[in-house]
């Protein structure tokens, strides 16, 4: 006797692809998967930015921080310029690297 | 004289007697006799001595006697109008009369009118005398009240006369008064033999004293009226004819040490032999009360009277509650106090005279019933409210108020809920049935407020408080049970209720909730509950669940349920992706038609997948398990679809909550086609099988292997596959038993027999198993403790410095809306906080904390 499958209901969990999906955003502390320190719900009303020198924020964190140093707007990090990448360019990147 | 001149007389004299005569009466008083002998009448006795009270004064001397009843029938037309008032005590102006009469200047000129005035005053004895029922004897020589009439007339025309003759008259009142007291005192020692009738008795010898008194005085005063009217208008410091009657009256008799003492002990033992003999008819003493408490009243010892009264009614409570309270129950004792105040209440009607007397009256049998013994009758109040006696309560209830003991009744009923919560809350065995019991007594606790204290509120507030109290009794646990009834409610929800039930089980779970201080417990345990009710899709309605977020919200803010909502959320998106996601397929598919180079193959099975905010949905450990490609590829299918759509996320599958459906023939047993409702991991196990040959067997170890699942998962989930309730084994197992071993073999269950088509295989993984229940707790606590330090450490950023005390109230203020802790916990916080350097003591001084940026 054999049984067929009739449908699927698999359950998953979405996180923002980050190098370590346990880690910290630099600016507020809070994990990538949470939010900034002024946002309540996690997702696209708080969604990350990514630098081209392959470091991580949340966009609300990052903004204000470039704002305070518009002169020069360096990571907070690397204190490389800061660049952004696009997600697709981003993950590209840090495959490679890996 | 004859009687023909005495009803001439009479005829005269009838408007004159009539006005202190009731109308009832007038008409009796056709002959004299008939007039003075219906004095002796019981009927007699309504004649009201206070109306025959007429003393019109500053009213000048009449010319004539027509004249005279012309004035006094006018006064009395407008005495009528006027309300009878009560004449305020003052001291008595009697005194004991021994002064000869003044000697008489002009005796030879003087000698007629002595004689006139002999003969006025033997008859004013003869009328005063108690002994004389009749008109005045043949022995006296009768004279008309007329002639008597003209008589005083002359008198008072002489003032030398006037003082004379109102002495003497007024030593005939004391006489008569003084006959009278010497029959009360005569009749007062004997009789000792009936001591129950002889009250009667002697009370109604002095009721009949007394109106024949009033009778006779009223007949002596007509005639003295030119004396009142003259004579003692100009000598205000003397009283009147009547005044002087009623003062001696008073002074003989009510002020008599002895008569007065027996006058108020027969009125008050009648008193207490009507109480202590609810039944028989108390009309008889009623009436006769009711006029001495007139004479009393009219003679200015009332208040003695009342004094008496009120103290033997307070004796009389006093013995027969101590007695009562000892014989039967609280509540037999509670209707009993109540019935005895409404008799008592309808016998002060006619016991006391005034408003004051009723009420001050009511209240010493209040405070003897009740008041006095609250404490004896607060201690049945458990009984009474297990036994659900609400009309019993209400008694007690406005009782208790009445002598204003509620405070007490509020400890009481307050100390009752708390002892009778605590034993539910702590009855650890039946923690299981602990929230339907709670309810159910939450309510019996709510009829009596509202059917018995008729919502007083400040005993709801009581019992506010103390559910609170008892409810956090026992830590944690009430809280976790809330939310797994809540859950079971909305799980099984309108299969068996409407959906009113279901909204007042819902606030009424809420309430409880409400008291409870554990939050983040209830939170803890709610949204895992929540979170199975979703994925499995066993939400009985969504309107209620929304409904009960609703309440939640309002009962402890948004930032309470935010989680929730966005669970709620989570799935609703899900569906939303799914929708769109099998739209993309069908375009890809038809792609796929007009260009066959692409490899996509789209499954023959529905998939629906629920993607989560991993923050907001509880944490599930991470099972790993070897996915079957067909699984695994429509998984894989979708991640990407997911992920192209929504730049810079991934999705991480968690497996252990997937479920799906999966068909099977049981052709064999006669079954068909049944549809299994199954676990990820259940589906897993069973499409080994898909590959075996009819009857092969499967050993535990082969299944290990190609599952990955790790011994606990699996074990766990054969276990529900061949050893769960005997219609829902799809596989079975050898050697057959409860365990899976790791010996075991497995195989198809071909004698499978169901009566439903679908299936659900009991998920013993998905239960709230009590290893999970303990790790939800433990989670709930380490939260806790970071709470705490989260809280510690803003107030620390905002002050600085800080005193240890003002930290931990700070600190316990903004938890105690989530959860309460022991002082203790949080000195531990501070120490863990001291260890990573985030405050520091300031040295030198006790007990300050600074904060270390």
């Amino acid at each position: 006797m054999k049984v067929k499958l009739k449908s699927f209901t698999p359950v998953a969990y979405w996180h923002w692809d980050t190098r370590d999906p346990d880690d910290v955003c630099g600016i507020c502390q809070n994990q990538f998967d949470g939010v900034c320190g002024t946002c309540k719900e996690p997702g696209d009303g708080c969604p990350l930015l990514f630098g081209k020198c392959t470091h991580e924020f949340h966009l609300h964190c990052i903004m204000q921080w470039l704002e305070q140093h518009s002169r020069k707007p360096l990571c907070p990090l690397c204190k490389r310029p800061w660049e952004e990448a696009t997600a697709e360019k981003y993950q590209e990147e840090t495959a490679a690297q890996q | 004289m004859s009687l023909l001149s005495n009803l001439s007389h009479l005829l005269v004299l009838t408007p004159c007697l009539n006005m202190f005569k009731s109308p009832t009466q007038a008409h009796n008083s056709n002959s004299l006799s008939a007039a003075l002998g219906a004095r002796s009448s019981p009927s007699s006795t309504s004649a009201s001595p206070f109306s025959s009270h007429s003393r019109p004064s500053h009213a000048p001397v009449p010319k004539g006697f027509a004249s005279l009843l012309a004035r006094a029938s006018s006064s009395q037309q407008s005495q009528t109008s006027t309300p009878i008032s009560i004449k305020p005590a003052r001291p008595s102006q009697y005194k004991t009369t021994s002064q000869p009469p003044t000697p008489l200047k002009n005796q030879r000129h003087n000698h007629q009118q002595q004689q006139q005035q002999q003969l006025l005053i033997r008859s004013i004895r003869s009328i005063l005398s108690s002994q004389s029922a009749s008109p005045p004897s043949s022995s006296t020589p009768t004279t008309s009240y007329e002639t008597l009439y003209s008589i005083t007339e002359e008198q008072v025309s002489l003032p030398e006369q006037c003082s004379d003759l109102y002495q003497r008259v007024k030593l005939e009142m004391e006489r008569a008064v003084g006959q009278i007291a010497a029959s009360l005192r005569s009749n007062g020692s004997s009789h000792l033999t009936n001591p129950e009738n002889s009250d009667l008795t002697w009370l109604n010898q002095l009721e009949r004293s007394w109106s024949d008194w009033c009778d006779r005085v009223s007949l002596v005063r007509n005639i003295l009226l030119p004396l009142d009217r003259s004579y003692l208008l100009s000598n205000p410091q003397l009283l009147s004819i009547w005044d002087l009657a009623m003062d001696i009256f008073g002074y003989k008799i009510l002020q008599d040490s002895e008569l007065s003492l027996q006058a108020v002990r027969r009125v008050t033992s009648s008193l207490n032999l009507i109480r202590s003999n609810p039944e028989g008819s108390d009309s008889n003493y009623q009436k006769l009360h009711s006029s001495i408490a007139s004479m009393f009243l009219r003679l200015d010892s009332y208040r003695t009277l009342e004094e008496s009264i009120l103290q033997a009614s307070s004796q009389f409570y006093r013995i027969e509650s101590e007695a009562k309270l000892k014989a039967i129950k609280t509540a037999d004792y509670l209707l009993y106090a109540d019935r005895r105040l409404t008799e008592e209440a309808e016998r002060s009607s006619w016991i006391y005279s005034d408003k004051r007397g009723r009420d001050s009256n009511l209240e010493i049998v209040r405070t003897e019933l009740v008041g006095n013994h609250s404490d004896v009758i607060l201690q049945g109040l458990p009984e009474m409210i297990e036994q659900n006696q609400l009309e019993i309560l209400k008694i007690a209830y406005d009782l208790l108020k009445g002598v204003e003991q509620l405070p007490k009744l509020r400890v009481a009923f307050g100390n009752y809920i708390k002892s009778k919560g605590e034993s539910i809350v702590q009855d650890r065995e039946k923690d299981d049935e602990m929230i339907d019991r709670l309810l159910a007594y939450k309510e019996r606790i709510d009829r009596i407020v509202s059917k018995s204290f008729g919502s007083d509120s400040e005993l709801s507030n009581v019992q506010k408080d103390s559910f609170e109290v008892f409810i956090n009794k026992r830590e944690n646990k009430p809280a976790e049970l809330i939310a797994k009834f809540l859950d079971q409610k909305l799980k099984s929800g309108n299969k068996t209720m409407s959906d009113q039930e279901l909204e007042h089980y819902l606030d009424e779970a809420l309430i409880l909730f409400r008291y409870t201080r554990d939050k983040d417990m209830f939170e803890e345990f709610y949204k895992r509950h929540f979170a199975k009710r979703l994925l499995l899709n066993k939400s009985a309605s969504s309107d209620a669940e929304r409904s009960m977020l609703l309440k939640l919200k309002e009962e402890c803010g948004p930032g309470f349920t935010a989680k929730l909502e966005t669970m709620l959320k989570d799935v609703e998106l899900s569906e939303d992706v799914m929708k769109s996601y099998q739209a993309h397929l069908s375009k890809a598919s038809k792609g796929k038609e007009s260009s066959s180079s692409s490899s996509f193959l789209a499954p023959d099975f529905e998939l629906s997948v629920n993607v989560l905010t991993q923050a907001h949905w509880p944490t599930y450990p991470k099972v790993e398990i070897m996915i079957p490609e067909e699984l695994n590829s429509a998984a894989q299918t979708f991640s990407d679809f997911y992920q192209g759509r929504n730049s810079g996320r991934r999705l991480h599958w968690q497996h252990s909550l997937g479920t799906l459906s999966i068909l099977a023939n049981f052709a064999k047993s006669g079954g068909g086609v049944k549809e299994l409702q199954v676990s990820t991991f259940q589906a897993v196990v069973l499409l080994l099988f898909n590959r075996l040959e009819p009857g092969a067997k499967l050993s535990y170890s082969d299944i290990k292997a190609q599952t990955g699942l790790e011994e606990k998962e699996l074990k766990r989930t054969l276990q529900s596959l061949a050893c769960g309730q005997i219609p829902t084994r799809v596989l079975r197992k050898s050697p057959q038993g409860r365990e899976v071993e790791e010996e075991d073999e497995f195989y198809f269950n071909e004698n499978f027999k169901n009566e439903r088509r679908r299936i659900r295989i009991n998920q013993i993984q998905m239960k709230e198993t009590a290893e999970e229940q303990k790790s939800t707790e433990q989670r709930v606590f380490l939260d806790r403790e970071l709470v705490l330090q989260a809280a510690a450490v803003r107030v620390l950023k905002a002050r600085k410095t800080i005193k240890h005390n003002e930290l931990i109230n700070e600190v316990l203020e903004q938890i105690k809306s989530r959860f309460t802790v022991e002082v203790s916990e949080i000195k531990k916080t501070f120490e863990i906080l001291i260890d990573k350097e985030y405050m520091e003591r300031v040295e030198g001084e006790r007990g300050v904390y600074k904060y270390l940026a």
